[in-house]
C-alpha cells in the first residue's frame, strides 16, 4: 500500500513539472478532461523542482551476539519544492526508508519569506536543534554515521509539526542567523533505554494540550566559524504536566583544509512518578569531529572526467548517557546507557554531492571494550 | 511557571497575536510583488559594475571569441573543457583613460539552475570582486555576501581556489560556492586571453 502511495504522489507531482499548466485558482476549479473534477498534478503550478538523496550502506561487524554482514537501501528521500511566489516557498521532503520499510514525511512546510532576516514557516519541519538534525542528509555528511549523539540525545531525523520563523542579519561581517518554531512537542517515549529517539511523534496526534518551544542561535563572526545555542522546553506526557527541557550547544570551525565540528547537550526530564524505573532524570551527549579535505594530483587523474574531485579524511568521538544519574536503575551499578564511539575513515567525491565512503567504528559501553566494532561503507548521492 | 500556565502564556499573549500580526502583514506585502517563476535578480550588469568600479567612468564591450589555441591553454589551467567559444568582455577606464579592469559576466550551473554573476578584473589578472547578477536556486544565494567574496580579492590565476581547502565554503550553500569558485577562475583565464588580443567590435557605451 506504501508503495502504491508513494508512486501515486511521486507520478502526478513529476507529470506537474512538465505540464504546461496554469496557477490559476478559478481554471483549476473548472478543471476537465485529465483529471476531471478531481484536481491532479496537471492543474497545478508548473515552477516545482525535484531533489533528493539516496544512500545505500553496507555493515560488516560484530553486535556482541555474532558477526553481522549486511547491505540496506537506507534512505531514499524524495525533495521537491515549488517557488509559487517570489515570497512563497513549498517545499516537502518523502522519506522511504530500508527499502521501502519505512515511510514519512521528513518536512512539508510553506515560507513565506518577509525578508533575510524574517522568513515564517509552518508545516512539518526539521527540529532546529544543533547541526546533526538539520544537515543530515547522506550526501551532505561526511561519515555514514550519524552518530550516538544524533541517535540518542537529538534523535535525527527529528520532525516535529508546528509554526514559527528563520532568518540572518549581517552586523558587518557578522552573521546571526535564528530559527524556532512553536511544536507539538516530544510524547511521553522517553526512556534511558532509548532515549529521546521514541520520544518523536510527528505523525499522531498531540498526546497532549501543552505545546513545546525549540529554537536554535548562531552566530558567525568570521567564514568558516560558527557558535550556536539551542534550546527545548515542552511537556511530554499525556497530561502535560512533566517537561522535557534541553540545552545544546554546538561549533564549528574551518581552518584551511580543516574543520572541526562539534555538539554538547544536556536534557532534564521532569519524572513522574509512576515512571520512574523507565524515564531518566537526566541524560547528556556530545561529538567532536575533524575533517581534512584535499583533492590530490592521484585522484584527478584516476577520475579525470570529473573537475574537482576530492578526498576528505575523517574521525569523530561521540558519547552519551542516557541515564547519567542511573535513576531508573535497580541496582546502583547500571552499565548500558553509557556509549561511546570513535570512528574514522575517509570518503571520497568525484562530484559534491556524491560520496563514497568508508569507516571504522569502535564501540565501548562504559570504558569496556565490547566486540561491537564495525566496518561501514556506503555510497550517498544527492540529486 | 508550571509547563500548563507557559503554555496557556505563550498561546494567549504570544503566538496567536503574532500570527495574526503577520497574516495581515504578509497581504500587504503579497501585493507588492510580481508572480512569475523564481529568479532573483541581485544587480544589473550596470549596477554591478558600478558597485565594484565606482561612479565616473567609462566603459567598453567586446567580443571575444577564443581561438582554438587560447582554449587548449585554458582548458589545460583549468582542467575542464570550455562549453562556450564566445563572450563579451567589459574594458573599465576612468575619466583620465586609466584602465581600471574588466568585467565579464559567466553563467554557471548551480544545483539545479545557471547562477549569473558578474566577475571583476584588476589589469594586473587579480579577482577585483564578483557579484550575482540572478540566483535561480532556492538556497544558497550567501555567496553573495562580502564575507564570503573578500576570499578572492587579489587571487590570480595561479592560486587554487578549490572550496573547504582553499576558500571556506557556506555550509548549505557548497555547491554554488564551487559554481562561483570554478566561474571566477575562469573569468580570470579568459580576461587574460583577452586582454593579449586586440579588440574587435568595440562599442562605447
Amino acid at each position: 500500500m506504501k508503495k502504491v502511495l508513494v508512486a501515486a504522489v511521486i507520478g502526478s507531482l513529476s507529470l506537474g513539472s512538465f505540464a504546461e499548466t496554469s496557477s490559476s485558482l478559478e481554471q483549476i476549479k473548472n478543471a476537465r478532461g485529465t483529471g476531471g473534477y478531481a484536481i491532479t498534478g496537471l492543474e497545478r503550478s508548473g515552477t516545482a523542482t525535484f531533489g533528493g538523496y539516496f544512500d545505500t550502506e553496507f555493515s560488516y561487524g560484530d553486535d556482541g551476539s555474532g558477526k553481522v554482514s549486511d547491505f540496506d537501501n537506507h534512505h531514499l528521500i524524495i525533495e521537491m519544492a515549488a517557488q509559487l511566489h517570489p515570497a512563497l516557498l513549498f517545499n516537502t521532503e518523502i522519506e522511504y526508508e530500508h527499502a521501502g520499510g519505512e515511510l514519512k514525511i521528513e518536512q512539508a512546510w510553506l515560507d513565506y519569506k518577509f525578508s533575510d532576516a524574517f522568513t515564517q514557516r509552518m508545516g512539518a519541519v526539521v527540529v532546529p536543534f544543533g547541526l546533526v538534525n538539520v544537515l543530515h542528509d547522506s550526501d551532505v555528511r561526511e561519515m555514514t554515521d550519524r552518530g550516538l549523539y544524533a541517535r540518542y540525545i537529538v534523535p535525527t531525523t527529528w520532525t516535529d509539526v508546528g509554526f514559527g520563523a528563520h532568518g540572518y542579519f549581517d552586523i558587518k561581517d557578522v552573521e546571526v542567523n535564528y530559527e524556532g518554531y512553536v511544536v507539538k512537542g516530544l510524547t511521553g517515549d522517553v526512556s534511558a533505554a532509548n532515549g529521546l529517539r521514541s520520544a518523536r511523534n510527528p505523525q499522531e496526534d498531540d498526546n497532549n494540550v501543552d505545546k513545546a518551544i525549540v529554537g536554535r542561535v548562531g552566530v558567525s563572526p568570521a567564514m568558516g566559524i560558527e557558535l550556536g545555542a539551542s534550546g527545548y522546553y515542552g511537556g511530554y506526557t499525556d497530561s502535560g504536566s512533566s517537561a522535557v527541557k534541553m540545552l545544546g550547544l554546538d561549533g564549528q570551525w574551518k581552518w584551511n583544509a580543516w574543520e572541526f565540528v562539534g555538539e554538547y547537550s544536556v536534557v532534564h526530564v521532569d519524572v513522574p512518578a509512576a515512571s520512574a524505573t523507565i524515564v531518566p532524570e537526566e541524560m547528556y551527549g556530545y561529538y567532536v569531529e575533524a575533517r581534512y579535505r584535499t583533492a590530490p594530483a592521484f585522484l584527478k587523474r584516476a577520475m579525470a572526467q570529473f573537475k574537482q574531485p576530492t578526498l576528505t579524511y575523517f574521525a569523530r568521538l561521540g558519547a552519551v548517557d542516557t541515564d547519567v544519574n542511573n535513576t531508573t536503575s535497580t541496582t546502583t551499578s547500571r552499565t548500558d546507557t553509557e556509549l561511546t564511539r570513535f570512528a574514522f575513515g575517509f570518503n571520497v567525491r568525484p562530484i559534491e554531492h556524491v560520496a563514497y565512503k568508508i569507516e571504522y567504528h569502535i564501540n565501548e559501553e562504559q570504558g569496556e571494550k565490547v566486540r561491537n566494532n564495525q566496518v561501514l561503507a556506503s555510497v550517498a548521492v544527492g540529486f | 511557571m508550571t509547563v500548563k500556565k507557559m503554555n496557556s502564556f505563550f498561546a494567549g499573549q504570544i503566538f496567536w497575536p503574532a500570527f495574526f500580526f503577520l497574516c495581515l502583514s504578509g497581504s500587504v506585502y503579497a501585493v507588492s510583488t510580481t508572480e512569475g517563476v523564481y529568479e532573483h535578480v541581485h544587480h544589473t550588469r550596470e549596477e554591478a559594475i558600478d558597485k565594484i568600479f565606482g561612479n565616473g567612468h567609462r566603459v567598453s564591450s567586446s567580443n571575444f571569441v577564443v581561438s582554438s589555441e587560447q582554449k587548449v591553454a585554458i582548458e589545460s589551467k583549468l582542467g575542464w573543457v570550455l562549453t562556450q567559444n564566445e563572450y563579451v568582455i567589459w574594458s573599465v577606464h576612468s575619466e583620465k583613460n586609466t584602465l581600471l579592469g574588466y568585467a565579464i559576466v559567466l553563467h554557471e550551473l548551480g544545483k539545479h539552475q545557471p547562477i549569473t554573476f558578474l566577475t571583476a578584473v584588476t589589469p594586473s589578472f587579480k579577482v577585483k570582486d564578483f557579484l550575482l547578477l540572478v540566483y535561480r536556486e532556492h538556497r544558497g544565494d550567501e555567496v553573495k555576501k562580502r564575507r564570503f567574496r573578500k576570499q578572492f580579492w587579489g587571487l590570480g590565476r595561479d592560486d587554487s581556489m578549490l572550496i573547504d581547502i582553499d576558500i571556506d565554503g557556506i555550509t548549505g550553500a557548497t555547491i554554488s560556492c564551487w559554481s562561483i569558485a570554478e566561474g571566477v577562475k575562469k573569468a580570470l583565464l579568459l580576461v587574460e586571453a583577452y586582454s593579449n588580443e586586440i579588440p574587435k567590435n568595440k562599442n562605447d557605451h
